[in-house]
């Protein structure tokens, strides 16, 4: 499974640990909801699974191959990749049931935001498992401008927003799906040191 | 004991053979506000000793001009509900803990499915108060045995209308409850043991998470057999006989242990153990510690060797 490396012991608390089994728990409603790059994992998860009842949704419109997400443009404390999506979740979460199992197959990003929104329609955690997918870049939260850029790589990185230089943070913000960016350069302008890759 | 409040029973009402009603007024200073599912411990004198129970405050939350609890007379009484039922009158004094609450409704279910069995309904009454005023999707389960304890069910009839479901003398149909329930359904259960076991059993087979059930073993502590319990640091015995806690019997002795619910739920009164064999009776320790019999809930537990040295 090409899953995010597991951190054996976090350097930084706010850093999520995911817990994902190889094998999914016994349940007999089981709701999948992922984005492309999850797809392979899915499937053997299935493979695995002798299931009742399963349902997939596929979030397209995922960005999966960007880099800096510079060809999403600048939004605000609001996923605009999620808009078009977030109707159908909603209609599936409404005709799911208590017992259900949301299995969350993508991005970081992508799997906090899926969360969030379970959440706050009924789900408990107990009944969510995230699956993160490597390669997929972290999304950043412009502490100035307060704007996402999505699947960055490498630190520090141009904000979409407000063009400022952030240093990517390991702080995790679980309800925005995204790891804080601050201004690299706020004492000394246009000192930006050489960009490193994250992990 | 610190903290007690000292109330004037103001009502007695009969609300079936088995269950009176008190009502509780202030005497020397306000009533607490109280949150739903709250219960007041109270402390009886008896003949010989003292008896203290935990009653669930039935009344509306918002209203503090006054507590209301419901006392079910046992049968195999300790003597705490006896002492209400018999010698208790209105215009009698007694002393009350302030309420604390094990018990609280999760406020960000979108449905909330309340099973009650018998006196387990208390602290539903509570909580419908706060469920109508928010607007709360609710219904309501309630079992009790014919002319002993169902009788709210008329008042309830009133209230809930069709989201009342009586079952009069019958066990429910727990997995039917739970079937095909919205998302962010929680379930609540008050009553016996063997319900709390048969709701969260059904819940199990039907794949609901734990946190969205949500119990109170509403048991008092039960009758057993006599132990002594040793003071390792005095030396001293403490004899506890089948109708007494441990906790009570430890009071009895001017020994303090902290404790909140008295029903083995909250925690305060875990207390070491250092020899001996537990017979847990609790609701809050988990299965390895209970293995260790290292520690005890003495508000419920007991002892199942002769002697059970404490580390007091
Ligand atoms: S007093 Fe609460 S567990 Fe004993």
């Amino acid at each position: 499974m090409k899953t995010l490396e597991q951190p054996t012991a976090p350097s930084i608390k706010s850093r999520p640990i995911y817990q994902w089994p190889d094998r999914l728990p016994d349940a007999g409603d089981y709701l999948f909801v992922i984005e492309p790059c999850g797809r392979e994992t899915l499937s053997e998860l299935l493979r695995e699974q002798a299931h009742e009842r399963v349902r997939i949704l596929l979030h397209h419109e995922g960005n999966e191959a960007s880099s800096t997400g510079a060809d999403l443009g600048p939004r605000r404390t609001e996923p605009a990749i999620w808009k078009r999506f977030e109707p159908k979740l909603l209609e599936t979460l409404k005709e799911s049931t208590v017992g259900c199992r949301l299995v969350v197959i993508g991005s970081e990003a992508f799997l906090w935001d899926v969360r969030g929104f379970a959440v706050a329609h009924g789900l408990v955690d107990e009944e969510i498992l995230l699956y993160p997918m490597a390669g997929q870049g972290r999304r950043v939260f412009c502490a100035h401008c307060r704007t996402f850029t999505e699947g960055v790589h490498v630190s520090p990185v141009a904000c979409t927003g407000c063009g400022c230089y952030l240093e990517v943070r390991d702080h995790f913000s679980r309800r925005l799906g995204a790891y804080m960016g601050v201004r690299v350069d706020a004492e000394e302008p246009g000192a930006v040191p050489q960009q490193e890759e994250l992990n | 004991m610190s903290g007690h409040i000292v109330v004037k029973v103001s009502a007695i009402d009969t609300i079936s053979p088995v269950v009176k009603q008190f009502t509780l007024e202030p005497c020397d200073r306000a009533l607490p506000r109280f949150s739903a599912g709250s219960h007041v411990v109270v402390s009886m004198p008896g003949q010989d000793r003292w008896y203290r129970n935990a009653y669930s405050l039935l009344g509306d939350p918002a209203d503090t001009s006054c507590y209301r609890i419901a006392v079910r007379r046992q049968e195999a009484s300790r003597g705490g509900s006896r002492f209400m039922h018999e010698d208790v009158a209105v215009g009698d004094h007694l002393s009350i803990s302030p309420p604390s609450n094990f018990f609280l409704p999760r406020w960000n279910a979108r449905h909330h499915i309340l099973i009650a069995g018998g006196i387990g309904i208390t602290p539903f009454l509570a909580y419908l108060h706060e469920f109508e005023r928010q607007g709360a999707s609710h219904e309501l389960h309630y079992s009790f045995r014919e002319d002993t304890t169902g009788g709210f069910s008329l008042e309830l009839q009133q209230r809930l209308g069709s989201s009342l479901h009586c079952y009069q003398g019958a066990r429910p149909d727990f997995h039917r409850i739970l079937a095909d329930r919205p998302l962010g359904t929680h379930v609540y259960i008050c009553g016996p043991q063997g319900m709390i076991d048969a709701v969260t059993r059904a819940a199990k087979d039907m794949d609901w998470a734990d946190t969205r059930v949500h119990y109170e073993a509403f048991a008092a502590p039960e009758s057993g057999t006599p132990f002594v319990a040793r003071l390792a640091a005095s030396g001293i015995d403490v004899t506890v006989d089948d109708e007494t806690s441990l906790l009570e019997a430890l009071e009895a002795q001017g020994v303090e242990v902290p404790n909140l619910c008295r029903g083995g739920v909250c925690g305060q009164c875990k207390t070491a153990v250092a020899e001996g064999r537990v017979e847990h009776r609790d609701a809050f320790l988990d299965d390895e510690e209970r293995k260790r019999h290292d520690c005890i809930m003495p508000c419920v537990s007991r002892s199942l060797t002769d002697t059970l040295v404490l580390d007091l």
